[in-house]
């Protein structure tokens, strides 16, 4: 079963916003969609603190056939612009292969 | 004796005369003829020379046309359009590019992704899972990278 983009779209902000009320999350960015191997994707970047530091985590997330996938990379948030577009392009490989 | 001599004197001097008007008479003096000759063959080559410059005229001039009718041929030096990667739509799945330049494509269960070069993949399930979610991890970390875990849930 396909699920309306409309649907998921709204879903994964409502997700984005959990991940805001979280008291350790000191920011989160704003939801972009991003066109993946299996469809239309949603990410966003959420900064919290961690015992060793400010930690950054994308996160890459789909709905596809009824079930969520959702890729998250996190690296410490110093190192966050040295990836530069490269998390992007891994995500871009993923692919739901069952 | 005396007249004798001296009337065969003067008949050898008129045959000579002769001889020498008929001679004169029979061959035309030379620097008369070499005279018209000269001016002969230099009315030639002056021709000759004429013609030859026409003809170069003609020849310059067919090849003017000939090249101005040819299409404008580009430079060889000038900057051909080359293909650009378009990082706007990068390719799909992993049977593209990526392979040559080092990524590597790992498929667990239910799955594929591609890494790049020296990442380490490290894949788990995560257990009590919602039943609308599919949760399996994968991780990478490199000593000449900053420590950095990519899940997949």
């Amino acid at each position: 079963m396909e699920w309306p983009r409309d649907v998921a779209e709204t879903m994964f902000e409502r997700r984005r916003l959990q991940v805001i009320a979280d008291p350790t999350v000191v920011r989160v960015s704003e939801m972009k969609e991003i066109q993946l191997s299996d469809g239309v994707g949603y990410t966003f970047t959420t900064v919290s603190e961690t015992p060793s530091g400010l930690n950054s985590e994308t996160s890459y997330e789909i709905l596809h056939e009824g079930y969520v996938y959702a890729l998250i990379i996190d690296v410490p948030l110093k190192h966050r612009d040295e990836y530069g577009s490269l998390f992007d392009d891994i995500a871009r490989t993923f692919e739901i292969v069952a | 004796m005396e007249r004798s001599n001296a009337s065969g004197g003067s008949d050898i001097s008129e045959r000579l005369d002769t001889a020498a008007a008929t001679s004169s008479a029979v061959s035309p003096p030379p620097p008369a003829e070499s005279a018209a000759d000269t001016r002969t063959r230099r009315g030639r080559r002056i021709a000759f020379g004429l013609l030859g410059l026409c003809a170069l005229l003609v020849i310059a001039l067919g090849a003017l046309v000939f090249t101005h009718r040819q299409p404008p041929v580009k430079a060889s030096s000038s900057p051909q359009a080359s293909p650009r990667p378009d990082r706007a739509s990068p390719p799909l799945g992993f049977a593209d590019s990526l392979t040559d330049i080092g990524w590597q494509q790992y498929k667990p269960d239910g799955f594929s992704l591609g890494l790049p070069p020296l990442w380490i993949p490290y894949f788990k399930d995560i257990p009590n899972a919602d039943p609308y979610l599919e949760w399996v991890a994968t991780g990478y970390s490199d000593t000449s990278h900053p420590p950095a875990w990519l899940y997949v849930c």
